[in-house]
């Protein structure tokens, strides 16, 4: 099978084009902030709580609030059923969400306390920790909780020996290397970032770009879902 | 330099401002440049060379001198344990809550009763007050909206809450918290909740004072 061929990918992607993102705010009544991400075919929700009490009382943190994410793939969301609960994968996907979003949540404004991240994913198709990463972060802000930024997160890789912009679901099984990152625009800091198959320097430097290039698109329509939320009833 | 207009919604990491600039709440200075951190409101004064960015959500954390309404969440030994819809559990302690010296917590509180109370101390734990004119609520209405549109129900010197109260005459606490205590006859009661949730929902809008105005007028006559 070919992945790429005349430069176009074999979704009918340009090298460089991301799949078609939407981004909605305030989408869940019962938390306190919430996102829905729709990235190709990746379907995700995420719901923040809190901040608020922590139990047990020895994880407090005297000087911040300490956040807990918890990444998990609906049994339905890949075509052969999920067995459902925590695994290896999920695990981790959680622990690299709460370092991509602990530098940019100011958590010494509520010392003591606790926030939930809950990221849902309903239907997956590759990318989705940066879809649930993008979600997360505009789940937080639509929260009210303070942040230094919001935090887009996009993936680059190899495949078919050149280096394309947000693999799909082919391109992530057949190709050579997927780099998933998260950055915070303001600084350009990266948060996240990951990397599976192999790929030279020069290679990853050049993912590496085209990736936070990537990022810099999701972020404006983190900023634009956000404002959305608002625009109804604001008189611009 | 400001970036954004007045009384513009921004997202966390917008750059508001550039340059020599008082900043209140909502952003924070990075060199010269300064960056919002919330969904809020942009609220900037040249003349003073300040900006102050009101949030649109976010949960209430205490401060020294506020007043909170709060709901009675357990009952210890010599004092109540009070949910004042926060990250935070406030402490009423029996010598702070009654006049009467040998006065026994159950006595004066049952679990679910409403408090009106002070913040005395907020280093340890959350310390409230409540003797007179604290104390217990009794029956009533309760409505609860983000802590961070309170500013705007009481109003410039307490122009809005007066208003309300004058129109409705019902006795209205506010705390600072988010909690709005309501007690009168049942359709001023529904009059003044209605002139609340307004608020709550064009608190960035300007000229709110006169449509709550129009709105009391129309329904009090």
């Amino acid at each position: 099978m070919e992945l790429i061929k005349d430069g176009i990918r074999i979704d009918g992607r340009k090298k460089d084009e991301l799949r078609e993102i939407k981004i909605k705010a305030g989408v869940l009544k019962r938390a306190d902030g919430s996102a829905y991400v729709e990235w190709g075919m990746n379907k995700v929700y995420a719901a923040v709580y809190g901040p608020r009490e922590l139990y047990p009382r020895f994880l407090r943190r005297y000087d911040k609030a300490i956040l807990q994410c918890r990444y998990n793939m609906a049994s339905f969301s890949v075509e052969e059923r999920k067995r459902p609960g925590p695994d290896r994968r999920s695990v981790e996907i959680s622990k690299v969400t709460r370092s991509a979003l602990e530098p940019v949540v100011l958590t010494e404004n509520f010392p003591e306390s606790v926030i939930n991240v809950n990221i849902e994913i309903v239907q997956a198709e590759a990318g989705t920790r940066c879809a649930g990463i993008t979600a997360a972060s505009v789940a937080l802000a639509d929260a009210g909780i303070p942040m230094r930024d919001l935090l887009p997160a996009c993936a680059a890789g190899k495949v078919g020996g050149e280096i394309v912009l947000d693999l799909c679901k082919e391109e992530d099984n057949f190709g050579e290397s997927d780099l998933p990152i998260a950055m915070v625009p303001r600084t350009g800091g990266i948060t996240l970032l990951q990397m599976d198959g192999l790929m030279t320097e020069e290679e990853i430097e050049e993912a590496l770009n085209l990736a936070k290039k990537g990022c810099k698109i999701i972020y404006e329509k983190q900023k634009e879902a956000l404002k959305q939320k608002y625009r109804g009833n604001n008189n611009d | 330099m400001i970036y954004v207009k007045d009384r513009k919604i921004v997202v966390p990491g917008e750059l508001v401002a550039t340059g020599n600039f008082r900043v209140y709440s909502g952003a924070e200075k990075e060199g010269k440049n300064i960056y919002s951190t919330v969904v809020g409101i942009v609220y900037t004064d040249p003349e003073k060379k300040s900006i102050k960015i009101v949030p649109l959500k976010g949960k209430y954390v205490p401060r020294i001198g506020d007043s909170v309404i709060g709901m009675v969440e357990e009952l210890a030994l010599k004092k109540a344990i009070v949910d004042i819809n926060s990250p935070y559990k406030g402490i009423l302690d029996v010598r702070d809550a009654s006049m009467n010296r040998n006065a026994e917590i159950n006595r004066l509180f049952s679990v679910g009763d409403i408090v009106y109370a002070k913040v005395m101390s907020v280093s340890d734990s959350v310390v409230l007050y409540a003797k007179p004119p604290y104390g217990k609520l009794r029956e009533g209405r309760i409505i609860t909206i983000p802590s961070t549109k309170i500013p705007r129900v009481i109003g410039k010197k307490g122009s809005m809450i007066s208003l309300i109260k004058k129109y409705t005459e019902c006795r209205i606490y506010v705390g600072q918290n988010g909690t709005i205590w309501i007690k009168g006859k049942s359709e001023k009661e529904d009059l003044a909740i209605k002139a609340i949730e307004i608020i709550n929902s064009e608190s960035h809008l300007s000229g709110l004072t006169d449509k709550i105005m129009r709105l009391l007028e129309e329904k009090v006559i």
